[in-house]
């Protein structure tokens, strides 16, 4: 028997694209909203922070079934445009992205709150304009948050299976990841091979939450 | 004449501050009132950090702010150089990295001093002092210097071990009497001038004699009001020393036990946050 099945390996390439994207979403999307957050003093602050908050406490499946909605041949994107992204990688990586939200937003937004505006203001003084200040002075200053934020939002979408399976459903080689080919596998009885791509998860996640305890231990608040 | 006009109104939850000034652009224009009397946000204003809701700001011929239009030029944009209340050093960057940030933004025909200029002037001097003892009740360490104390961050070095001191030029001034001036340095030496020699335009180096060579680098306005002259004997203010890593390594006994201090010593303590 081979160890991992070509189903599971589709699964893994699939789970490894999503969660890329997803990060690379949330990295250009969650910066620009991490910073407001970190910095604003509209009343709209805590509104803003509940909502990113919510997929922590919310039922997948809830989650899911909104953006089943919304994506689907009767949501906004389906009347208008004829677009049905519900069962499709794109509506897979949409998402994802609601759902690892809090996990990129949050250490951002810590990150950001910590460096502060002094340094953003001294780099302005000295003519640097805010988007070279931005990649200058406030990224590598909070590239701690930066680390956790990457590692944290990729993990968590590896993890995902409610909202995979309310929106992708399980479509080999497109929209089945590795969370859902395990539920797969134990369904039709496949117990070891259940096994290997459980084991698979298991010490990948315990490998990633170790890079990052140990990067936030050795890797200096401000690298040089 | 140019001028410059500003009008600001700020609103803040505890505070507002409202400003029409008129001040003409040449020369030095000082702003003075008691603490919380809105100093600082106006300068804040003036610089486009603080952003008034109705201001309006012109320097010269032209406008830099006017909320009517909703303009308003951002500090990058804006040709002036502003001092932070407190040091504003970018911590993921080294000394140079630091000066060279302002410097590569500012167009070479607008420069005004080259980069080969900024720390051209280190000179300064080396002395051998033994440890004399260790201050606990101040958390110091004395240093023996021909006769003087010298007191340095503590020391995890034992008692009669002999360190390394770097005293930088710039690190020392000169006063004249131990008491005329109050002072937060903590290490004021007597020292008796031996030559002064002059630098550049705006500065000299006094060689002092510590029974010990010691170099002190004033600007020559000082030298003028101090009257310093070969000869005299005066007081030696230093600021910053730097002790050798390696003389400190090679100790041995209980205090080398104990955790490394920090490789730069800072004489005023109020400012030794590294």
């Amino acid at each position: 028997m081979e160890v991992l099945t070509e189903l599971d390996l589709s699964a893994l390439w699939v789970t490894i694209r999503l969660a890329t994207m997803t990060v690379a979403v949330l990295l250009i999307v969650g910066t620009p909203l991490a910073w407001w957050l970190a910095h604003t003093r509209s009343r709209w602050r805590p509104i803003v922070e509940a909502a990113v908050a919510l997929p922590i406490v919310l039922p997948p499946t809830v989650l899911g079934f909104y953006i089943l909605i919304a994506l689907g041949p009767y949501g906004p994107l389906g009347r208008v445009a004829d677009l049905t992204l519900a069962f499709t990688f794109t509506g897979l990586v949409i998402a994802s992205v609601f759902y690892s939200m809090p996990f990129v937003i949050q250490p951002l937004q810590s990150a950001f709150e910590a460096v502060g505006k002094a340094p953003l203001e001294a780099a302005w003084s000295l003519r640097a304009s805010p988007w070279d200040a931005f990649v200058t002075v406030i990224s590598p200053i909070a590239l701690r948050g930066y680390i956790s934020a990457i590692v944290l939002g990729f993990a968590h979408t590896m993890g995902e299976f409610g909202v995979v399976l309310m929106v992708g459903g399980s479509i080999p080689g497109q929209t089945r990841v590795l969370s859902t080919t395990i539920f797969e596998h134990v369904e039709v009885g496949e117990y070891a091979q259940a096994h290997v791509v459980s084991a698979f998860m298991l010490i990948f996640s315990f490998l990633v939450l170790l890079t990052v305890y140990i990067t936030n231990r050795r890797f200096p608040i401000h690298a040089s | 004449m140019s001028r410059l006009r500003a009008c600001f109104g700020v609103q803040f939850p505890a505070f507002h501050l409202n400003v029409e000034m008129d001040v003409p652009m040449s020369g030095i224009t000082a702003i003075f009132g008691p603490s919380g009397s809105g100093k600082t946000t106006l300068l804040r204003c003036l610089a486009g950090l603080e952003r008034a809701p109705q201001g309006f700001l012109q320097v010269g011929d032209e406008v830099w702010q006017d909320e009517k239009v909703g303009l308003c030029r951002p500090l990058s944009q804006r040709p002036i150089g502003y001092v932070f209340q407190e040091p504003r050093l970018f911590p993921h960057y080294n000394v140079r990295a630091n000066l060279l940030y302002g410097y590569k933004r500012v167009p070479s025909e607008e420069r005004r001093i080259a980069m080969e200029q900024v720390g051209a002037h280190r000179i300064g001097a080396v002395l051998d002092a033994p440890v004399a003892a260790h201050e606990a009740e101040y958390g110091l360490t004395r240093l023996e210097c021909h006769g003087q104390s010298l007191f340095v961050p503590p020391q995890a070095v034992a008692v009669g071990q002999v360190m390394r001191v770097h005293i930088l030029s710039s690190d020392v001034s000169v006063v004249i009497g131990r008491t005329g001036c109050p002072t937060s340095v903590l290490n004021v030496l007597e020292a008796t001038i031996i030559e002064i020699r002059e630098m550049d335009q705006a500065s000299v180096d006094v060689r002092l004699d510590i029974r010990a060579p010691l170099v002190a680098s004033i600007t020559r306005k000082s030298l003028i009001t101090l009257g310093l002259k070969p000869g005299q004997r005066v007081f030696a203010h230093i600021k910053v020393v730097a002790l050798n890593e390696e003389l400190k390594a090679c100790s041995t006994g209980d205090w080398a036990k104990k955790p490394q201090a920090p490789r730069m010593s800072v004489g005023e303590i109020s400012s030794s946050a590294e």
